[in-house]
C-alpha cells in the first residue's frame, strides 16, 4: 500500500516536473519569437516591427515566424526568407554587409574626416603663429621695460 | 576677368570647402525629398515567378502559376478594401478583354487579404473581369510576391520570369511599357 501511495506521488512529481519543463521551453520559444519579430520591419506601415504592429501582413509575417521556428528554422534562414522577399528594407537595422554598410560606416568616416580637417587647421595655425613669433622684431626697451613694470 | 581669377586664387581652401558644402547639403536633402520614402524596391524583377495555386473566387477550380507560365501573364492583386482599386478597375476589365482577344498573353487576378462575400459584391457594383481571380486570404502568396502596396501588378514572362512591377493604380503608359517587357502585344 505504501508502496503504491509512494508510486502514485513519484509519477505526480515527474508530470508536473514535465508540465513545468514544456512551459519553461514555451517561454523560451515566445523569447526567441519576439526577439526576431523585434527586428522585422512590417512592410506595410511607417517604420514599426511586425511585433507592435496591428495590420494583417504584419500579424501573417508573425504566424510564419512561429511556424518556421517550430519547424527549427534559425534565425539567419527566418531573416533570410523575408529578405528574399522584401529586401533589406524588411530590417530595421540595414545589413552592415553591401550597400547597408555604407549607413553604419558613414558616421566613422564622417568623424573621422572633421577631425582630420581639424587637426590640419589646428597644425596650420600653430605653424602661422610661430613663424609670426620668429618674424617678429626684437622687443624694444620700452617693452621690456613695460614688461618688468608689469612683473613687479 | 584676370581680377576674378586672382580673387579666386586667394580664396583659402576652407572657404572653397564650406562653399561647395552649403550648396551640396540641400541639394542632397531636396534630391531625398522627391523619393517616397515607403517604396520598397521588389527583390523578384528578374527571378522565377513565386508559385501559388489558389481556389477561385467564383466557380469552381485553381488559378495555378504552373499552369500559367508558358505563356507571358499578368498578375493582378486587388481587394474590395482598397481605394485606389476602384481606379484601376476599368483599365482592367479593359486589359482582360484585350488579353482574351489578341491571345498573346493571359491574366489573372488576386484576391488578396479579402472576405470571399465582400469580393463578390464588390466585382458585382463595379464590374465582373474577364479572367478569374484566386483567393489569398491570409496574404502567403502575397508576402511570397513582396507585395506592400495595393494594388500591385506584376508583368511576367512566358519562362515565368517577373519582368516588371507596377505598385498603385495601372496606367494605359504602365501597360504598354510593361507588355512590352513580357513579349506581349498590347
Amino acid at each position: 500500500m505504501t508502496r503504491l501511495f509512494a508510486m502514485l506521488i513519484a509519477s505526480l512529481l515527474l508530470a508536473v516536473a514535465a508540465q513545468a519543463a514544456s512551459f519553461r521551453t514555451e517561454a523560451e520559444q515566445e523569447t526567441t519569437v519576439r526577439a526576431i519579430a523585434a527586428k522585422l520591419r512590417c512592410p506595410v506601415c511607417q517604420s514599426e516591427n511586425i511585433l507592435d504592429s496591428q495590420s494583417g501582413t504584419a500579424k501573417e509575417m508573425m504566424t510564419i515566424l512561429r511556424e518556421q521556428l517550430a519547424q527549427g528554422r534559425s534565425e539567419a534562414e527566418i531573416v533570410e526568407f523575408f529578405r528574399s522577399r522584401y529586401g533589406d528594407y524588411v530590417m530595421l537595422s540595414p545589413p552592415a554587409s553591401g550597400y547597408g554598410g555604407l549607413v553604419w560606416a558613414a558616421p566613422l568616416l564622417l568623424l573621422l574626416a572633421g577631425g582630420g580637417a581639424y587637426l590640419l587647421l589646428l597644425r596650420r595655425s600653430t605653424r602661422a603663429s610661430g613663424a609670426l613669433d620668429a618674424a617678429a622684431p626684437e622687443r624694444s626697451p620700452l617693452t621690456e621695460q613695460h614688461l618688468k613694470g608689469l612683473e613687479l | 576677368m584676370t581680377a576674378l581669377a586672382a580673387k579666386m586664387r586667394d580664396t583659402p581652401r576652407w572657404k572653397w570647402l564650406l562653399g561647395g558644402a552649403v550648396v551640396a547639403i540641400p541639394l542632397l536633402l531636396g534630391i531625398g525629398l522627391t523619393k517616397d520614402p515607403s517604396f520598397i524596391p521588389s527583390m523578384i524583377v528578374g527571378h522565377e515567378i513565386p508559385a501559388f495555386e489558389l481556389s477561385k473566387l467564383s466557380g469552381e477550380g485553381q488559378v495555378a502559376s504552373s499552369v500559367l507560365v508558358g505563356k507571358p501573364f499578368v498578375v493582378n492583386f486587388w481587394a474590395s478594401w482598397c481605394v485606389s482599386c476602384r481606379e484601376e478597375h476599368p483599365i482592367l476589365i479593359a486589359l482582360g478583354e484585350q488579353a482574351a482577344h489578341s491571345g498573346s498573353f493571359t491574366m489573372v487576378g488576386i484576391n488578396y487579404r479579402d472576405g470571399r462575400s465582400a469580393a463578390l459584391s464588390y466585382l458585382d457594383r463595379h464590374g465582373r473581369f474577364p479572367y478569374p481571380s484566386g483567393v489569398d486570404g491570409r496574404g502567403r502568396t502575397g508576402i511570397d510576391f513582396g507585395v506592400y502596396g495595393m494594388p500591385e501588378t506584376y508583368f511576367v514572362d512566358a519562362g515565368g520570369i517577373v519582368r516588371a512591377r507596377h505598385v498603385g493604380p495601372l496606367t494605359r503608359e504602365a501597360i504598354v511599357k510593361n507588355l512590352a517587357l513580357i513579349g506581349a502585344q498590347p
